[in-house]
């Protein structure tokens, strides 16, 4: 009987990865054919050498440290104050968190294009670029809160705030010293999700008329055969290295730890 | 002059008073311990001390100075918790140091007390540790020197043993005693365990329903319990309803067994009930101790052998007894059913207040 059961998991397992990995592969296999007879490189070459690539990519990367920098020092703050002195409010805020996903993109932009009216941000590029940012933010909301609040419910919250105020420390001190380095592993799993969300997002970036990496991915499809897939691979691995990434730092995280004189 | 004053103490979380009407001086080196069951205010109070809750009403001094409001990271009190509240992230060293880096001491001189604490608590060797690779006994002795490294005014210390194994707990208490003693810190420490406050406090506050019951030295708490409550609390007792034959004359009935209790029932009347509290060592039986004193007769109910000592429970008419007798490899215990004779002097009983 386990046998049999264990041939019906295999069976949808490979199903799973069939369904999966079929079209990646096709994908990757077109983005090698560039050249006609031959399989090879020529696609992933010609993209990495536009100077839009680099331009966009650098765009996308920039926004995507910005966003993770504001996102972590208003979310964790805010989810270690909850926890803090407001718990019963927790399920509100979880219910915030949601809104990223039920509110479209485009209502979104439009959302804050018209919030933000006549108050200058929309005047100028700097300002929209501003506008796209606080876009991220709020998109980067749930993955980061969600991420923060289990990392701060691992740990004794309060208990460590009390014991680091005792000693004479003032929030400050409780929430880079004690608290940031305890959430660090959570912030980081967030954090990479935010990259990997940023770096391949279409919607905002175009209605904002913003060149980062999504439109730009847009664009080279509508106009080269090969490139457009070379480029959804290189996307794709860069989400993996994220994943990857935020594996490693947790295995390590055991042994990461802070110094304090 | 106290050195730790509570005044009028009351503290309210909405509807619901935690804390009401306490009092208390502690002398500078006292260690004095909060004891009551869960509920009754003692951590609530331990917390207002330490600046984590603000009293309703009341004033809170060290060293003649108002501390109600000022904020708990401006108080210099050290406390340890329950659950050691080590931070993950630091070494033992750098748990032990952190107040002191806090408060902008220099790398030299926090090296210095870190070390001194260390050798305070026998643990130089796990200086580079990190609080999981400890056991609780060890976390808790980092919590223990993290607390006093800063030299604080009062230590307060939240049930710090109730996590650990009866063994731990036992040898560690001794060491906090000691470490008290050799620091002569004003120490404030709540528990559960009326062992564990009797052993190792100067003083000891029985706290219930938000209220001191009873304050006094752990001879006095055990011996002289005030109400009911202490009585019943701290320590194993009987209680026994009693009636008044002859309030002068100290002389009560235990369903219709006449004894007396010597002392004077000034007030009471005759034939109003009374609360009669016996220690359960207080008794023997068969006339063991000569035959003086009181006289109970009753059947043996129920033996426990809780090892150097064996529990007799004795019913008498509608009331049940306890007594302890030591073990004794050689005698039998009282077989159950066997009528016996208890025996105990007149001053062994405590009448005690209802409330």
């Amino acid at each position: 009987m386990p046998k049999r059961a264990s041939i019906w998991a295999w069976f949808w397992v490979a199903v799973v990865a069939i369904y999966f990995f079929v079209p990646l592969y096709a994908t990757f296999q077109y983005s090698l054919q560039a050249k006609r007879g031959t399989l090879g490189f020529t696609a992933y070459q010609n993209v990495l050498q536009t100077p839009e690539f680099a331009k966009s990519f650098t765009l996308s990367l920039q926004t995507a440290v910005i966003t993770i920098l504001v996102s972590t020092l208003l979310i964790v703050p805010t989810a270690y104050w909850v926890q803090l002195k407001i718990p019963r409010a927790r399920s509100l805020i979880e219910f915030f968190t949601l809104l990223p996903f039920v509110i479209p993109a485009v209502v979104l932009v439009f959302g804050l294009i018209r919030a933000y009216n006549g108050t200058g941000l929309t005047d100028s590029s700097n300002g929209i670029y501003t506008i796209m940012v606080g876009a991220y933010v709020t998109l980067s909301f749930p993955y980061v809160y969600r991420s923060v609040d289990n990392g701060l419910q691992s740990i004794k919250v309060r208990t460590l705030t009390e014991a680091a105020q005792s000693l004479g420390a003032g929030w400050f001190t409780i929430l880079f010293k004690v608290i940031f380095p305890n959430v660090f592993v959570s912030i980081i799993n967030g954090a990479f999700i935010t990259f990997a969300i940023v770096m391949g997002e279409f919607t905002i970036a175009s209605l904002l008329s913003q060149k980062t990496f999504g439109p730009y991915l847009y664009q080279l499809s509508s106009s080269k055969v090969y490139e457009p897939s070379a480029l959804s691979i290189l996307s794709l691995a860069l989400t993996w290295l994220c994943i990857a990434l935020i594996q490693l730092i947790g295995r390590r995280s055991g042994q990461s730890r802070t110094t304090v004189f | 002059m106290a050195f730790l004053e509570l005044t009028n103490i009351r503290k309210e979380f909405s509807a619901f008073t935690a804390v009401e009407d306490f009092n208390l001086k502690v002398d500078k080196g006292e260690f004095v311990s909060f004891l009551g069951p869960s509920g009754c205010g003692k951590t609530t109070t331990l917390r207002m001390i330490a600046g984590f809750e603000k009293p309703t009403n009341g004033q809170i001094t060290i060293d003649s100075s108002d501390i109600t409001s000022v904020p708990a990271n401006k108080r210099n009190i050290g406390m340890v918790f329950q659950s050691y509240a080590l931070f993950p992230n630091l070494s033992v060293a750098n748990n032990i140091g952190f107040g002191l880096k806090v408060r902008g001491e220099s790398a030299a001189v926090i090296k210095q007390r870190v070390s001194e604490m260390l050798d305070l608590i026998r643990m130089q060797e796990f200086a580079n540790r990190f609080p999981h690779q400890l056991s609780g006994g060890q976390q808790q002795r980092v919590a223990l020197a993290r607390a006093i490294a800063i030299r604080p005014q009062v230590l307060l210390m939240d049930e710090p043993l109730s996590a650990l194994d009866a063994k731990i707990r036992i040898a560690l208490r001794q060491e906090i005693r000691a470490i008290q003693r050799q620091l002569g810190i004003t120490t404030i420490y709540v528990t559960h365990d009326q062992e564990e406050a009797l052993s190792i406090s100067d003083r000891i506050v029985v706290m219930s329903r938000g209220r001191m019951e009873q304050i006094g030295t752990p001879l006095d708490i055990y011996n002289t319990p005030e109400t009911r409550f202490v009585a019943s609390f701290v320590g194993t007792l009987n209680l026994l309803d009693a009636k008044v034959v002859d309030a002068r004359g100290g002389r009560i009935k235990i369903d219709d067994q006449e004894i007396e209790i010597g002392q004077q029932l000034l007030g009471a009347q005759v034939g109003k009930g009374v609360s009669v509290a016996i220690r359960p060592e207080a008794i023997s039986i068969n006339g063991k101790s000569g035959g003086l004193g009181n006289h109970l007769n009753g059947a043996v109910d129920d033996v426990s052998f809780l090892g150097s000592v064996v529990r007799v429970r004795v019913r008498l008419e509608t009331q049940h007894i306890n007594f302890d007798t030591f073990n004794n490899p050689n005698l039998k215990p009282p077989a159950i059913g066997q009528a016996v004779s208890l025996n105990f002097m007149p001053e062994a009983c405590m009448v005690v207040r209802d409330e």
